[in-house]
């Protein structure tokens, strides 16, 4: 026994052994998102403890990282049953390119980045799809993506200019398009790597479609997209009557799952050619009436638009706005939000600071109405959540790891990193969240206006939304607007409740010059 | 050329929930053979070239990707032309048929390539399906 134990530790202790592996590509790893503690160590079989060299050792090659180096390295003198290798997944390579001659805009930036992982779920799906449905009409030459070690797929935003080009040069055809699908398949050409195709997306095309249909940029890009990539699959809607259904169907079943906004691209095209029919007539007196009430300087009606952007705001909204902030309009803010994160998400639009538009010195009800800033920007209410609530709030989160954020005015605050946290800076524009060392160094922020707990996609906050509602009672009101996140708020405070005093402080009465955009009614009545 | 997009700390590799079933054979153990046909997929982001005996079997298959070019570099025309480089020093072709798909970057310049290595064509041919387009019934006629 004692001779076996110096052989091995003469072999741990060897310095081919004790050399570090390589940590493979971070890619590779699947990580849990809430590790679990690490175990307490094992007792020793023998009733004592190792030398520290061979403890060392059997710590190095306990890791995760670099299990499949101890296998290989181990002495002969020890044979090991070698367990199959999980295969990995396939990988979807997903590509997203702006031409060239598109100008720069921070709409179509923010648009592409968001395209990354979109196309990635449309690809799951319609794989998944494929695998569940029998369509009679589909080229099958795309049936198994599994035998592939990588999918790949490119999408290529570009201007009408571009795009006519392509299509003139690869279709005949002397005009600009809203999408093509160029297809690289070649059936029977066993290679790893299964390369879809290219999708061309026209973006001022599918903005003046956007338009037209009445939903924003990204959702007629993401109709586009989803439609340009079963033509890739093998659908084509232009084989027959039956082809077209059965392509539809894909569409919407692909839109619908995703909970994305709009008809597939066939429905929403053929929905606008017979609306067509009869608006085509009337447009031109239309045009006509609005040239000549702009040439009699004709005096808009409104003085004061209320907004709420969390979740009315459509493209169609911020046409208007951009109309009535042209005509002198003042547009008061309702949200959830802070105000910083409201400014930067107008910035996106190209139009914070325009005329007084969502700045530094704009009113607006910010938070859920805890915090009110009146004219010129200055604070005309604020609402703080009871300090013992915060207290529970943190320790709750960090006890059950639910990633708990702050809010105490413009800053955000938090206890541990999370990926939900950093969505809030990435694709909400809030401020950088700011992690705090301890739960008091937290609550030395006195005054805290808004607390949101945040889950994963797929989590629902329906039981600890009830917890929180009965724990907070007559203390606090809890808010669930999504699924995996739940909001909240001092019982003082409430859009509606903002709203009246921002309308006492500017001196404006419910039946003045007074628009909203949303569900008005509902937030008076929400005292 | 596309213009490259600020990454904003999200991955351009997808991992999509598909289990592998089949292993493909080592790329650097490619069997050496004088006649064959060149496939070449040039898309914008990414030149593949594909070597297959006349029978259609994959002898050699080459990538701007696994020669060592990254993103936006992929959909380069020099990309194009260093894969087709690649794909025919490794087989040792000496008459080949061309077989041309796709509209990107790297398709003339694999062309070029191909055409300069020495390698007699006996033909080159555009498979490039037509593009599908977006959906647009014809409008109503107005009276």
């Amino acid at each position: 026994m004692a001779r076996l134990h110096r052989l091995l530790s003469r072999a741990l202790a060897s310095n081919h052994l004790l050399r570090p592996s390589p940590a493979p590509f971070s890619a590779r790893l699947t990580l849990p998102l809430h590790s679990q503690p690490p175990a307490p160590p094992r007792p020793h079989p023998h009733g004592r403890s190792p030398p520290p060299f061979l403890a060392a050792a059997s710590r190095h090659y306990a890791s995760p990282i670099s299990r499949r180096r101890r296998r290989g390295s181990l002495p002969s003198m020890f044979p090991r049953r070698r367990r199959a290798r999980l295969k990995g997944p396939a990988e979807l390579s997903v590509q997203i390119g702006i031409e060239e001659a598109l100008p720069d805009d921070p709409l179509v930036l923010s648009i592409a980045e968001t395209l990354r992982t979109d196309v990635g779920k449309a690809m799951k799906l319609a794989f998944h799809n494929l695998g569940n449905s029998e369509y009679k009409t589909r080229d099958p030459c795309i049936s198994n993506v599994d035998e592939y070690d990588s999918v790949e797929v490119s999408l290529l935003l570009c201007d009408d200019d571009f795009i006519r080009k392509l299509n003139k040069e690869w279709r005949g055809e002397d005009r600009a398009t809203d999408v093509l699908s160029m297809s690289q398949h070649i059936p029977g050409l066993q290679i790893p790597v299964l390369q879809l195709g290219d999708l061309v997306i026209s973006v001022e095309t599918a903005r003046r479609q956007a338009e037209e249909r009445g939903h924003t940029l990204l959702d007629e890009i993401r109709i586009l997209m989803v439609h340009g990539l079963l033509h890739l699959l093998g659908f084509d809607h232009e084989l027959s009557k039956e082809a077209e259904e059965e392509m539809e169907q894909e569409e919407e079943k692909i839109l619908n799952t995703l909970e994305w906004i709009g008809k597939g691209l066939i429905r929403s095209a053929y929905h606008f050619s017979t609306d067509m029919g009869h608006s085509e007539n009337s447009d031109e007196a239309n045009r006509d009436i609005e040239k000549r009430s702009l040439q009699e300087g004709h005096q808009p009606k409104l003085t004061h638009i209320i907004c709420d952007i969390d979740g009315h705001l459509r493209s169609e909204s911020i046409e208007s706005l951009r109309e009535a902030v042209s005509r002198g309009v003042t547009v008061i803010m309702l949200t959830g939000k802070t105000r910083a994160s409201t400014i930067a998400t107008f910035k996106l639009l190209n139009m914070e600071g325009r005329g007084d538009f969502i700045s530094e010195n704009s009113a607006g009800v910010f938070l859920q109405g805890s915090l009110v800033y009146g004219e010129h920007g200055q604070l005309i209410y604020r609402a703080n959540l009871d300090v013992d609530i915060c207290k529970e709030a943190c320790l709750y989160s960090l006890k059950h790891k639910i990633p708990l954020v702050a809010y105490c005015e413009e800053q955000c605050l938090t206890l541990f990193e999370h990926p939900s946290v950093n969505l809030l800076h990435t694709v909400h524009h809030e401020t950088k969240v700011k992690v705090m060392p301890s739960v008091e160094d937290l609550l030395e922020y006195s005054s805290i206006q808004k607390l949101l707990f945040l889950g994963n996609k797929n989590e629902d906050f329906s039981v600890l939304t009830q917890h929180w509602s009965e724990l907070t009672e007559g203390k606090a009101c809890v808010i669930k607007e999504q699924p995996n996140a739940i909001e909240i708020v001092p019982l003082n405070a409430s859009k509606g409740g903002g709203i009246r005093a921002l309308l006492d402080h500017l001196g404006l009465t419910e039946d003045s010059d007074l628009e909203a955009v949303g569900d008005y009614t509902r937030w008076l009545s929400n005292k | 050329m596309a213009k490259a997009i600020p990454k904003i700390g999200s991955r351009k590799k997808v991992r999509i929930g598909l289990r592998r079933n089949a292993r493909f054979s080592l790329r650097k153990s490619a069997r050496r053979i004088t006649k064959g046909v060149i496939h070449v997929q040039a898309s914008f982001n990414n030149t593949i070239i594909t070597v297959t005996d006349p029978q259609g079997r994959v002898v050699f298959w080459s990538s701007a990707g696994t020669c060592g070019f990254k993103s936006s570099r992929k959909a380069s025309p020099y990309a194009g032309q260093r894969t087709a480089v690649d794909a025919i020093r490794t087989v040792g072709l000496q008459r080949a048929e061309v077989m041309v798909k796709g509209a990107g970057s790297g398709r003339d310049a694999a062309l070029r390539a191909i055409a300069k290595s020495g390698v007699r064509l006996s033909c080159i041919r555009d498979v490039t399906p037509m593009p599908h387009n977006g959906c647009r019934p014809p409008k109503k006629r107005r009276l």
